[in-house]
């Protein structure tokens, strides 16, 4: 996992005292389906567009499959190399689905015509229908279709099942799961937890422009987990010596400990503490995303 | 393929131009025997009816007559602004309808969006000069009048040369603004204040030398349509394209730099 097609460092985005990105250090193996998590207004699609030159970052580096984005030329080769889906599926309102089609085909070179056949298909997009009165489920296969089409090396896609049905979105995340099979890196952030930790296999996650995490979801999935200590007598737990911890929730006769990385530490003072039970429970990526954003909101952090 | 984008982004304006020039057109060279017939009735009603110097002049000379009606007045207010209508959109503008993320995702730089998009506009806008070149030699022979091509052409390389910093100036205004509604409504203002400023002057009243140089509508007019290609003054012609090279150098600078965010 040492191949990254995407990195940044100290990469930060400031639009006057806001922050919206600041100094990310990113990386995206290659050949992995990433999912990029964070809440709205977290820097997913700022940290986006600034990797795919829409965006010119206020300080730091990044660079995609080596081309620097903050040069013009290095930014035409990304775009060669990178296909996007907006989170803003909006399309040519005055083209039809045929004529944007055929629109977008020529600039790429490698575009998968017998993919685009199949998509077209599969989703039932009218060819000869005003993109004006497409449905937003439409739009939305319309920009995959779009995009996936490409066929090029690395997909990143921002929020790809918004507006999809659950069929939909369904077929969408197999074709994801095929494109990564095939070698192609997938990048995309989404708001659906559960779709993410369906698919993916590394995970980025951002809070307030910042990094929170960047691991594989097996490894994020290893690290992060909540020691549940019950005390059949009020306990007498000195809260302050769990500095390791994420983040700690006490009450007389509990103590929830949510804890990242090696646990043994922990465990040790916890068990000093003489608990009637001690349990290691596992979390979902839903789970690990939630306890992260509270232990940062609530400042528990070390 | 991007001139095709560019073309069906534009192309309604473009046709309600050639709608718009054409009727102007035909109306005063098809209607000028109708207009002196008015004319001339109104002075049988009042002999003492006064006639400004350029009514009496328009009655005996049908160049002079499109002149004053066509290109020093209506025609030219209508084609500066359509260039303004033409200059309409543009990537920057692209944010507002929600489909810049796309074109951007393109492989192309900002500099061949800007100047494609620059260009299709351009050329509609020759285009529309160019209708009258046609249109009014034609139609007047048509009436039993001869009206010199030559003389058409040297109004359509006037409106072309002073149009070109309106239509730059209106690209200038579209990549400030990012709602195409309220660029138009502010280059339509300008345009007004501007015709209205240098209105006087049209009407014989003596001109600043300094403001010679800004007087873009008598640029736009020519001199009452007795010029040809040769009598060409350089020194209007040559200040336009600097004028209008530096206002769309100063767009490109925008959009070079522009970030493209909802932020």
């Amino acid at each position: 996992m040492n191949d990254y097609v995407i990195s940044s460092s100290d990469l930060t985005k400031q639009y006057g005292s806001f922050k919206a990105v600041d100094q990310l250090d990113l990386q995206v193996p290659k050949g992995s389906i990433c999912g990029f998590l964070g809440q709205n207004g977290a820097g997913k699609s700022t940290t986006i567009k600034m990797l795919l030159g829409m965006v010119k970052p206020t300080s730091g580096s990044g660079s995609v499959l080596g081309f620097d984005i903050e040069e013009e030329k290095s930014s035409l080769e990304i775009r060669k190399r990178v296909a996007y889906v907006a989170e803003d599926k909006r399309l040519y309102d005055y083209m039809t689905v045929a004529q944007i089609l055929n629109f977008t085909r020529p600039f790429f070179g490698a575009w998968d015509k017998d993919l685009e056949r199949h998509l077209l298909d599969e989703f039932k997009l009218p060819i000869n229908r005003s993109i004006k009165k497409l449905s937003k489920g439409m739009r939305t296969q319309l920009a995959l279709v779009l995009g996936i089409c490409r066929n090029t090396e690395i997909l990143i896609l921002d929020e790809p099942s918004e507006g999809l049905d659950p069929v939909n979105n369904e077929k969408v995340l197999k074709l994801l799961v095929g494109l990564a099979s095939d070698g192609k890196t997938i990048f995309f952030s989404s708001h659906n937890v559960f779709e993410v930790e369906q698919v993916s296999d590394y995970i980025i996650m951002i809070h307030k422009g910042r990094l929170v995490e960047s691991k594989s979801l097996e490894q994020l999935k290893e690290d992060n987990k909540i020691i549940k200590c019950l005390y059949s007598e009020k306990h007498n737990l000195d809260l302050k010596s769990l500095k390791a911890a994420k983040s700690v929730k006490s009450d007389p006769n509990s103590v929830l400990v949510f804890a990242d990385g090696d646990k043994s530490a922990l465990l040790d003072i916890l068990k000093q503490s003489h608990p009637s039970s001690v349990e290691v429970i596992n979390l979902s990526l839903k789970d690990i995303f939630l306890e992260n954003l509270k232990a940062l909101e609530s400042h528990v952090i070390s | 393929m991007l001139f095709h984008k560019y073309w069906l982004e534009t192309r309604t304006r473009f046709y309600i131009g050639i709608l718009v020039i054409s009727a102007l057109c035909l109306f005063f060279v098809l209607g000028q025997p109708w207009i002196l017939k008015q004319w001339a009735l109104d002075e049988i009603r009042d002999p003492n009816i006064y006639n400004p110097p350029w009514i009496i002049r328009a009655k005996n000379d049908f160049t002079f007559f499109i002149w004053r009606f066509l290109y020093n007045n209506l025609l030219q207010l209508a084609w500066v602004l359509l260039t303004i209508m033409l200059a309409i959109g543009g990537i920057s503008q692209e944010l507002e309808k929600g489909t810049s993320l796309f074109t951007l995702s393109l492989p192309v730089t900002r500099f061949k969006l800007f100047s494609l998009r620059i260009l299709v506009g351009f050329l509609e806008a020759v285009a529309l000069a160019l209708l009258p070149v046609i249109i009014v030699p034609l139609f007047s022979a048509l009436i039993g009048q001869d009206y010199s091509f030559l003389v058409a052409v040297n109004h359509a390389v006037l409106f072309i040369t002073g149009g070109l910093v309106f239509y730059s100036l209106g690209i200038l205004i579209n990549t400030l603004i990012k709602s195409e509604a309220t660029a138009f409504f502010i280059s339509l203002g300008m345009v007004i204040v501007y015709y209205f400023l240098f209105q006087p002057y049209s009407e014989g009243m003596h001109e600043p030398r300094l403001l010679k140089y800004f007087d873009l509508p008598a640029i736009i007019g020519g001199n009452g349509g007795k010029a040809e290609l040769t009598s060409l003054n350089l020194v209007p012609f040559v200040s336009c394209c600097v004028v209008s090279f530096l206002l769309l150098l100063i767009s490109y600078y925008f959009v070079k730099n522009q970030d493209f965010n909802d932020k």
